[in-house]
């Protein structure tokens, strides 16, 4: 088993100043340094003084900063005790259209009224290994609470999500087209994967981002979070999430047209398509990395994690991505579904989420995996895994428990 | 059943860990609710100082509502450590001295950022957590601190002038 590819890997020395993944140029640094300075910073209520560049927040919203939800570029942490919400959770919203938008932003500016509160319990499910122990997972149900604006539609269907990593994303839109299909034609017909395709300013294009590959580029999926959980409106986004029922929203004063300038949205995309992927020196050694690297392959995994992807980056010459995805949206089964209001399953596909920067993940502490962070181990991750990694999870469930585990750490060394 | 009503009640019977729960709006990782009390007593009105000379100095287990000063103002011992925007931006400096070491946690009410500096470097911090919701302390940010030695609080990129703050000692580790 060949090591991974190390493009785009570097070791962060301070959590808060990520580096880019290559050289940049002066303007290229500079923009990536502006980009830093933007994601971390909170905006504001329109017309504060001095502050025009970032003024416009909401009035609606969920964080005010990108660093609110995705802190230090990093997936959103969960947190242990049952019913609490994570930080850099966003429930989304889709099905019929309603007062609320595409997200159910749960803070609102002084005089404007939050569109409500989502409460969570856990229900406990329990199994059992070949070998004999048993494991735990835990479902999220979700309640609707304090709704500002009337009662949604019974056919409303939520989409909790939690914040993922930004890390790596310049490398993985680089990722070619003929690479997707590739990889797609390469993988059994029982796991085949799509590409989810987008129409997008009048072409038809691969979705790469967002849990379920909505959405085409960074930009796209920029410009859609500002609009959505900040209530910022930028240059691909002239709206922001105010439904026409929200005539007080609508009529909020502006921060600018758009509040986010071409200049700061540049910034934000190049920082997010430069920030390096979090390389951490791996505990395990060769023999036992091979080893775990081999039991990921032998029980499936890879087909869809993908340990190489080539990548065509603008201004670099072709490289090799260890991304650990197909970026193929696969249907991983009713157990991870969206599900609407009254508890009907709804969509069941996902995008292959990149195992890269694992390690990175692991050490930031709380562990929160899968879409809406309801995994707080590699483990149980996996044992959520149905539909077409059903035979995935089956045959790591069969593995005897110290396969199991150097499996496990072997991902967790990523 | 009145919440308030609830989480009092919890209180008065010593279950705490249990009461902190009770209040969605107020949840936090760990049992906040020595902070959560505190942001409802009477608070220490406070103008921040302006560099570690006119810092005025703090005490742990009282709230304070501070001051803040026009960022460009502010002379910071060291940068702050999160790269942020300036402008409209404010900020100060406080000295905090704590009597035992271990770990504390510092309760803020709004999105600023927040700086330890012990003998002119930044204090790692132990973990943080975030209730955004909360009518009362928003962000909890722990620190180990040592004993008997001046500290530095540093404030920046506060997006108004007025902003409460806490210091409490963890009673355990969390």
């Amino acid at each position: 088993m060949a090591p991974p590819a190390a493009t785009g890997r570097v070791e962060f020395t301070d959590r808060r100043s990520p580096p880019a993944w290559r050289n940049l140029d002066e303007p290229g640094q500079e923009a990536f340094d502006l980009g830093l300075l933007v994601f971390n910073s909170p905006w504001v209520i329109a017309g504060t003084h001095n502050a025009s560049r970032r003024d416009g927040l909401g009035p609606l919203f969920i964080q005010a900063s990108c660093d609110g939800c995705h802190n230090n570029g990093a997936r959103g942490r969960g947190e242990p005790p049952d019913g609490l919400l994570p930080n850099s959770f966003v429930m989304q919203l889709d099905g019929p259209a309603s007062p609320y938008g595409a997200v159910l932003n749960t803070r609102a500016l002084p005089g404007y009224t939050p569109e409500g509160r989502v409460e969570m319990r856990w229900i406990a499910r329990t199994g059992r290994y070949a070998s004999g122990e048993t494991w735990t997972i835990r479902e999220p149900r979700y309640a609707l609470t304090a709704m500002g604006y009337g009662d949604p539609h019974a056919d409303t269907i939520l989409r909790p999500r939690i914040a993922p990593a930004i890390f790596g994303t310049g490398l993985l839109q680089a990722v070619p087209v003929a690479a997707l299909q590739g990889a797609r034609a390469a993988q059994p017909r029982k796991q085949r994967g799509e590409i989810a395709w987008q129409d997008h300013d009048g072409q038809r294009l691969p979705g790469r981002f967002g849990w379920r590959a909505e959405s085409v580029s960074v930009e796209d999926q920029t410009a859609r979070a500002l609009a959505r959980e900040m209530g910022l409106s930028s240059r691909p986004r002239a709206q922001d999430d105010c439904t026409e029922q929200q005539w007080q929203c609508r009529d909020a004063p502006q921060g600018g047209q758009p509040e986010v300038s071409d200049e700061f949205l540049h910034a934000l995309v190049v920082l997010q398509q430069e920030m390096a992927v979090p390389l951490r020196p791996t505990a395990l050694a060769p023999d036992a990395w091979r080893a775990g690297a081999a039991l990921f392959a032998k029980a499936g995994c890879a087909t869809c994690h993908s340990p190489a992807l080539p990548v065509h980056p603008e201004g670099s010459r072709p490289l090799q991505i260890s991304a650990y995805t197909d970026l193929l949206v696969h249907d991983l089964g009713e157990g991870l579904a969206d599900r609407r209001i009254d508890g009907r399953a709804a969509a069941t596909q996902w995008r292959t989420a990149p195992l890269w920067g694992m390690a990175h993940a692991i050490a930031n502490g709380d562990l929160a995996l899968l879409h809406d962070g309801r995994a707080r181990s590699l483990e149980e991750a996996v044992l959520w895994h149905g539909g077409q990694a059903r035979d995935a999870r089956r045959r790591f469930e069969k593995l005897p428990a110290t396969q199991r585990a150097l499996l496990l750490d072997w991902v967790g060394s990523l | 059943m009145n919440t308030r009503i609830t989480l009092a009640a919890l209180l008065l019977s010593g279950t705490a860990a249990t009461a902190w729960a009770a209040d969605p709006a107020c949840s936090f990782k760990w049992d906040a609710s020595a902070e959560v009390e505190l942001y409802r007593s009477a608070a220490t009105s406070l103008p921040v100082g302006s560099d570690a000379a006119t810092a005025p100095p703090i005490q742990s287990g009282r709230l304070y509502a501070l001051e803040l000063k026009p960022q460009g103002e502010v002379r910071y011992s060291v940068a702050p450590t999160k790269k942020m925007l300036a402008d409209g931006a404010y900020g100060g400096v406080l000295r905090l001295k704590v009597p035992a070491a271990g770990q504390y946690r510092i309760a803020i009410d709004s999105g600023y950022w927040l700086d330890v500096i012990h003998v002119g470097k930044p204090v790692d911090t132990v973990d943080f957590n975030g209730s955004p919701t909360c009518d009362g302390p928003r962000k909890i940010v722990v620190f180990d601190l040592p004993a008997d030695t001046e500290l530095l609080l540093q404030l920046s990129a506060a997006s108004g002038a007025q902003a409460k703050l806490t210091v409490t000692r963890v009673a355990k580790a969390n």
